[in-house]
């Protein structure tokens, strides 16, 4: 054999070889370049245009609307702190972790309690994410940026101050750095209200001059001065509540809906803030879940002390409590919102922040401090719009006692109002102790969910009685 | 787009390059070897023992490049020197080496190879190896044991066969999927343990393309592709498993390979075989539960217990409101009916010396345990051919195949745990009229989650082709290019009929969840071989590239407002529409990898590989890494002096080896900082949110593998004993460190520099226990030893790890509450208070340890052919803890859900010393708190240990077939005949309530071949 020739067409392939290698390794760099994916956007293309950003803050506003604690599900402040105090029963086999709830028996590894938990921090960082983005965002026009800013310091104040209403003291977080907040400690409460405040006070200012709110779907300054109202009254801040509140009442706009019947309707001129729909035709999850078309009831139905505190007479007992029968037992539902299928338009959004509220803070602050007759005039206006006498020659411990009541036939089963209302004023032990076995001093608070602990020891430790 | 053409270029840019370039020097070098012309034309036969003509054996003249095969009637004819030597060579066959010696005529009759080993020639991906010289650990299932399973993918087969290889099914349902470890759990981050999966030498993606809101009824992430796979077309599966095998698939590698090799045509002629085989399946297992004297027993205890009384309007089990005198089994209603299955396969193959082909189609059916029209349907077309050219320099290998699976299921998975929590006197499915029973909006109907339904059409195409030049003796060009295709399509229909008519929701309530997905992935490796004998010394070696590329491409919508239920699979019957996902996704990978292998003697064996990999996953800085490995043995059985010292050994081996390989399991984009598209609207706007928390700078996960093993062979290896010990460390965890929700996620993805090891013995033994001309019984034995530690993790106290893993301890634990049994006083549990503050806590009193995986696995086989019956049998055992009856979302003992018989061991009153708590309706808050942590403390993980007798099979042959003839065999098989276990639940393999427990299967047969 011809060994040289051999040798020199081996060597030709080594080099050869070598040169498809080299070559190849050469463009590495650029095959391993592959495109981003289409269904997602970087965070600089999401903040350079106003209609992504408001695709990030419809997430938000979809989310409270679907899984946060503002939804009209079961896992929602409404149903859940319903049945947690005196307001629903509970029908349904299918629901354990609701059981809980209404047997105040609460466990810290109970799903109920991480989703809102989970989903309200999930959302303080989605606001943060927009803070941070569109603060620094180049190319968004100025009016607009002010508002998105407004919007979210709002929302970061409005999803703290449920979370503390429920769990106590909480940490605020003011930032997306998660080396940061995943250590985060529990902070006092007036501290966690001095964030909130101040949360609100930006809020009511960068939204102050800015654009229309959309039907109202998204908050605008009378939001953040109604949520504000209602801090000061939580914290027991009279006079900041009287004057939050009267300068709603006299510079809004809104208006009391007479019509008792068409309060919970897209239109009313008394909602200031509502939770806009998903699909068109979509109505509210509150509808589904708590209208009851025949006994008995499937999911759950309001409780005998409920319907029995409505006065005889009271319009709101006629319209927005519904009831369905079996033909020998009759059952009661909330009917404030009542279209529970998908009609040809939207007709009713879960409203989280009503003008009637307003009344009942003037009232009730007045009454704190002694203004007893202010206090009733807005009392009896709440009054005479549910077709009910008007109240007078009342002493200041009867009229306070008398606004809650009323508190109670107007909001009840909305967003957990009467839940808190029994706690911000101590009377959640006097009230719920002896209507449910399960009640215990300490269940005032809910407990921290139990793989937070877990993760983070900076937030033991864990609520009292859990 | 444009990178993807780019790609596309390069490849064939590649490729012609070397089409270009080989011929010209191949002329060369052919003109080299002329110049030496043979002298003389030496023919023959080759023929068995019996006579029979052997085709296909190889011939070669030793020491020269010359080299044919035998024709069909044995016959050959071959050019050669009269002084040269031929050997003959054939699988399951001994070598044999013939010297011309000056005839023209050589006939020459092969010995079959009886012993266990034999001349075993295994797949390590790149390149083949002999079993007998293997440096690695490489292990081997065939057809011959794969085809005596009835069962529908491909890794059921390798259930209880394969030492080190731990498996387990996820659910009975058909179509369900499983979990495979190949060597323990490597990743702290967990669902990162699936091997790497090569079909014919194209990559195969295991990810399901299913949408998590459609696939509700499937545990275990959607349907996998690998259930598309049609396991009688499966020739072999070789799984690699140390350094030394893995190393070359670098950072794929970690948890080890898969390679599967389809069935190829065999020379001879056209030979038809036809199977069929149809059967039946049934649950195998059920729990014993409370009937309803003892429920409602229970039931009025648990009132009295908690102090309610009257027992309340909404407890309708045992108020009267529902029938006291029911007694339904619910797990026979619901899941207990009889699923019939039915498989077809037929082929033809054949060829001659230059060309063979394959042609198989195959036709499997099953039906479900579940009540109504459920069924799994699998249709697969393959078609193989090889060719290979006159003068043995080229070669070419073309395999398509094409499977097709449809499945159908109920619309929700929830149907087992509603038959274990129903209470036995709950009422009946039915009304008079035949429509589902509401009894006035007291209970769910659980058949009403039979109106909505499940259904997927899953199909694989794969096309490979390998084409190889001889460029001169010893050195080899190759090129293997790869496409597949897997395509999903899923409907899941949620009507309104699923809800009760009281709430008086109509078809603009139902909703539909559509799912297409389609994965495409091609695949170019262009390669070079080189072997050559330096006397003493033989050395192979290897070079290639690599460059794969791989599009993922997915849309869900959900379908709502419809006018009828019936119209739901039509998209355009919905009023309105919106996606759920709608993603394309890319990959792409490029490698360069070789080998160096050394042999000594016959007796030292050197082997060396590497690789550098690049993957797109990875941020910009972070794309490339180095693997490599050592590996090498020592056959000391062919020193003169063991074969002199001690004749009994036929076979000693020991070897070894070391190296590195990893992980890049992660998913596609991990890297980036982005916002996705939400699936809710607001104001008719579609949400953006944050997709993660993002670090660019994270990267490859390593894996250092060592295995030393020693292979015994005695009485000319009738008896062959393996032990194999190994050590993998994995560092640089590559983790979603989980995170508390204050940070806005659950878990943010880095490296962490913790270590984690998996070491391990396994032992095989493989025996010819009697080997007759009528009567033939073996054995094989494997068994694994596993251990799994973590060795280092900085700082776990103070991460958020601290209460999920423990150094010095397995990664798959429980820390639990440690039960001290149940308070004579109080009638509740307790738990032994580890911190002494007085109050049972978590995390501080959760501190029993207890370890969830095997501490040991394996089987047994046995095989005994008698004449013309052929018997198998294998058991596959497993010592193991598990998660038992009892998990965190139990309801309560006492509430409204039944119970296993064992709660009638409970506390009744004062002094009462049993194992069970008082009952309670969950009225009771020291109970409720009592049981929940009952359900996560040590009590509640159950011994999950069972010998399962997994497959039977007794084959009898009623005409031979052979050459020419009719065969015929027929047979009956059994899957999952029985189980002995002390666990507590439905079953010990999948320790779940919500699965439908693996499905007893027995099937009758028949092969025919033509």
């Amino acid at each position: 054999m011809d060994t040289k020739k051999i040798l020199t067409s081996y060597l030709r392939f080594i080099a050869t070889i070598m040169g498809v290698v080299l070559l190849t390794l050469c463009s590495c760099e650029h095959y391993l370049e592959v495109d981003p994916p289409k269904n997602q956007l970087t965070g600089e293309v999401v903040f350079g245009d106003d209609a992504t950003v408001d695709a990030a803050f419809a997430h938000i506003y979809a989310e409270l609307r679907e899984n946060g604690f503002t939804t009209g599900g079961t896992q929602g402040l409404s149903y859940l702190m319903g049945h947690y105090s005196d307001e629903l029963e509970l029908y349904s086999s299918s629901l354990p972790g609701v059981l809980n709830f209404t047997n105040n028996t609460v466990l810290p590894s109970d799903t109920g309690v991480k989703n809102l938990w989970d989903t309200g921090y999930r959302l303080i960082y989605a606001t943060n994410a927009l803070l941070e983005g569109v603060s620094t965002s180049a190319s968004l026009v100025e009016g607009e940026k002010e508002r998105f800013l407004g919007e979210a310091y709002f929302i970061r104040a409005f999803i703290h101050f449920h979370l503390m209403n429920l769990f106590g003291e909480i940490p605020y977080i003011m930032s997306t750095d998660y080396e940061e907040n995943k250590d985060a400690g529990r902070l006092g409460v007036s501290m966690v209200h001095q964030h909130i405040v101040d949360d609100l006070l930006l809020a009511k200012e960068l939204l102050a001059s800015s654009a229309p709110n959309f039907e109202r779907f998204r908050p605008d300054q009378w939001s953040a001065s109604a949520l504000l109202a209602r801090v000061y009254l939580y914290q027991e801040d009279w006079q900041m509540a009287i004057d939050e509140a009267s300068i709603i009442l006299s510079d809004s706009g809104y208006s009391l809906n007479l019509e008792v019947d068409k309060v919970f309707q897209k239109e009313s001129p008394e909602t200031l803030w509502q939770l806009g729909p998903g699909l068109p035709g979509s109505n509210t999850k509150e509808a589904f879940t708590f209208v009851i078309v025949n006994g008995p009831p499937p999911n759950s139905a309001l409780t005998q002390t409920l319907i029995n505190s409505f006065e005889v007479g009271d319009a709101r007992f006629e319209q927005w409590v519904g009831s369905a029968t079996d033909g020998s037992e009759t059952w009661y539902f909330p009917y404030k919102y009542r279209q529970y299928v998908p009609t040809a338009s939207t007709q009713e959004c879960s409203i989280i922040f009503r003008l009637v509220e307003q009344y009942l803070i003037l009232a009730e602050a007045n009454a704190q401090l002694g203004n007893l007759g202010p206090a009733l005039e807005f009392l009896n206006t709440v009054r005479s719009r549910a077709s009910l006498s008007p109240l007078s020659n009342l002493d200041q411990a009867s009229l306070l006692e008398a606004i809650q009541a009323e508190r109670r036939v107007e909001f009840f089963s909305e967003q957990g109002h009467r839940y808190f209302d029994l706690k911000r004023t101590g009377r959640a032990n006097a009230v719920l102790g002896p209507l449910k076995a399960g009640w215990e001093g300490s269940d005032v608070l809910l407990p921290i969910p139990e793989s937070e602990l877990l993760l983070n020891p900076n937030l033991l430790p864990q609520n009292e009685g859990y | 787009m444009q990178h993807s053409i780019l790609g596309i270029r390069r490849g064939i840019l590649l490729v012609l390059l070397y089409v270009l370039l080989m011929p010209h020097f191949l002329f060369n070098v052919q003109a080299g070897t002329v110049l030496e012309p043979p002298q003389v034309t030496v023919s023959g036969t080759v023929t068995d023992t019996s006579g029979n003509p052997l085709a296909g054996v190889n011939l070669v003249v030793e020491s020269k490049n010359i080299g044919t095969i035998s024709e069909l009637d044995g016959s050959f004819s071959i050019n050669a020197d009269p002084d040269d030597v031929l050997i003959f060579s054939m699988v399951g066959f001994k070598t044999l080496t013939v010297p011309i010696a000056g005839r023209e005529e050589v006939n020459v009759s092969l010995e079959e190879n009886v012993t266990v080993l034999g001349e075993v020639v295994l797949n390590a991906g790149y390149y083949t190896v002999s079993e007998r010289e293997r440096t690695g650990s490489i292990e081997k299932v065939t057809a011959v044991d794969i085809e005596k399973q009835p069962i529908s993918n491909p890794l059921a087969a390798l259930q209880g066969r394969v030492a080190g290889v731990d498996i387990e099914q996820v659910s009975g349902l058909p179509g369900s999927n499983f979990r495979i470890q190949i060597r323990g759990r490597n990743s702290i981050r967990s669902g990162a343990s699936e091997p790497l999966y090569i079909i014919d030498g194209v990559p195969y993606a295991s990810g399901s393309l299913g949408e998590s809101q459609a696939s509700l009824p499937l545990p275990g992430g959607g349907i996998s592709p690998l259930n598309n796979i049609n396991p009688s077309n499966i020739e072999s599966i070789e799984i690699l498993k140390d350094a030394d095998a893995t190393a070359i698939y670098g950072s794929r590698g970690a948890n080890g390979v898969v390679l599967i090799t389809t069935k190829k045509g065999t020379l001879g002629t056209t030979k038809i075989e036809v199977g069929l085989q149809t059967g039946l399946g049934t649950i195998a297992n059920k729990v014993d539960l409370l009937d309803t004297p003892q429920y409602l027993a229970m039931r009025r205890e648990a009132f009295a217990n908690d102090g309610i009384d009257p027992i309340p309007s909404n407890a309708y089990d045992v108020n009267g409101i529902w029938d006291m005198d029911r007694d339904t089994d619910w797990q026979k209603t619901l899941f207990g009916n009889t699923s019939y299955l039915t498989d077809v396969q037929g082929s033809i193959s054949g060829g001659n010396g230059s060309t063979q082909f394959m042609v198989s189609g195959n036709y499997h059916r099953q039906t479900s345990v579940f009540l109504g029209d459920f069924k799994n349907d699998k249709i697969g077309v393959s078609s193989n051919l090889n060719h290979r050219t006159a003068n043995d320099r080229f070669s070419i290998q073309l395999s398509t195949t094409f499977n097709s699976n449809k499945n159908q299921l109920p619309g929700d998975g929830l149907l087992v745990s509603d038959a274990l929590n129903l209470a036995p006197n709950a009422p009946n499915l039915y009304s008079e009229d035949g429509t589902l029973n509401w009894e006035n909006s007291t209970w769910s109907n659980p058949l009403a989650k039979l109106e909505g339904n499940y259904s997927s059409v899953g199909t694989t195409f794969i096309a490979n082709s390998r084409l190889e030049y001889r460029i001169f003796d010893g050195l080899r060009a190759s090129a293997n290019l790869g496409y597949t295709e897997n395509h999903l399509r899923e409907l899941t229909t949620v009507p309104s009929t699923i809800y009760d008519p009281a709430y008086g929701i109509g078809p603009e309530a139902s909703y539909a969840v559509h799912n297409t997905g389609e994965r495409s992935s091609s695949i170019v490796e262009p390669q070079v071989h080189y072997a050559h004998d330096f006397g003493t010394l033989r050395l192979t070696a290897l070079a290639g590239l690599s460059f794969q590329e791989q599009t993922t491409q997915r849309l869900s919508q959900f379908a709502f407002g419809f006018t009828n239920n019936n119209l739901m699979a039509n998209l355009s019957a919905a009023s309105s529409l919106f996606p759920i996902a709608d993603m394309t996704e890319e990959y792409r990978y490029q490698a360069f990898y070789g080998r160096v292998n050394l042999v000594v003697k016959d007796r030292y064996f050197m082997n060396f590989t590497g690789r550098r990999d690049g993957s797109s996953r990875f941020g910009p800085d972070k794309r490339y890494a180095n693997f490599g490995a050592i590996g090498a043995a020592y056959i000391f059985s062919r020193e003169a002096f063991i074969q002199q010292g001690m004749p009994f050994l036929s076979f000693g081996k020991i070897r070894g080896s070391y190296g590195t390989s990893g992980s890049d399991q992660i998913g596609d984009y991990q890297y980036l900082d982005t916002y996705s598209f939400g699936t809710q609207q607001y104001r008719n706007i579609i949400g953006l949110y944050p997709t993660r928390l993002f670090n660019p700078d994270f990267s490859w996960e390593e894996n250092r593998k060592l295995e030393v093993a020693l292979d015994l062979g005695f009485f000319e290896d009738r008896i062959f004993l393996g032990g194999t010990y190994y050590r993998n460390r994995s560092t640089n965890q590559l983790v979603g460190v989980p995170l508390p929700a204050t940070t806005g996620f659950s878990s943010v993805n880095a490296n962490l520099d913790a270590t984690v090891e998996n070491t391990g013995w396994e032992f095989e033994l493989n025996t010819v226990n009697i080997n007759r001309e009528k009567f033939t019984w073996s054995t094989g034995l494997n068994l694994t030893l596993p251990k799994n530690r973590l060795v280092s993790f900085p700082d776990l106290e103070g991460s958020t790890y601290a209460n999920q893993l423990m150094i010095g301890e397995p990664l798959n634990i429980a820390k639990a509450y440690q039960l001290n049994g149940v308070d004579p006083q109080t009638g509740l549990y307790e738990f032994e208070d580890f911190n002494g503050d007085g109050v049972i806590s978590s995390p501080e009193d959760r501190q029993s340890v207890v370890d969830l995986n095997p501490t040991f696995f394996g089987g047994l086989t046995n095989t005994v052919a008698m004449g013309k019956f052929t018997f198998d049998v294998l058991f596959q055992f497993t010592e193991q803890k598990g998660s038992g009856y009892w998990t965190p979302g139990s309801i309560i003992v006492g509430g409204l859900a039944n119970q296993p018989v064992s709660v009638i061991q409970r506390w009744r009153q004062e002094g009462d010393v049993v194992p069970v708590q008082r009952f309670s309706t969950g009225g009771s808050q020291e109970a409720v708190q009592a049981f929940r942590q009952y359900t996560q403390s040590n009590a509640s993980i159950s011994d999950a240990s069972y010998i399962r007798l997994k497959t039977l099979s007794l084959s009898y042959r009623l005409s031979e077939g052979g050459h020419h003839g009719f065969g015929c065999e027929i047979y009956l098989r059994g899957q999952n005949l029985l189980t002995l276990t002390g666990y507590d639940g439905l079953d010990p393999e999948t320790r779940s309530n919500q699965a439908v427990p693996p499905l007893r299967v027995v099937t009758l047969g028949t092969r025919l071949t033509f």
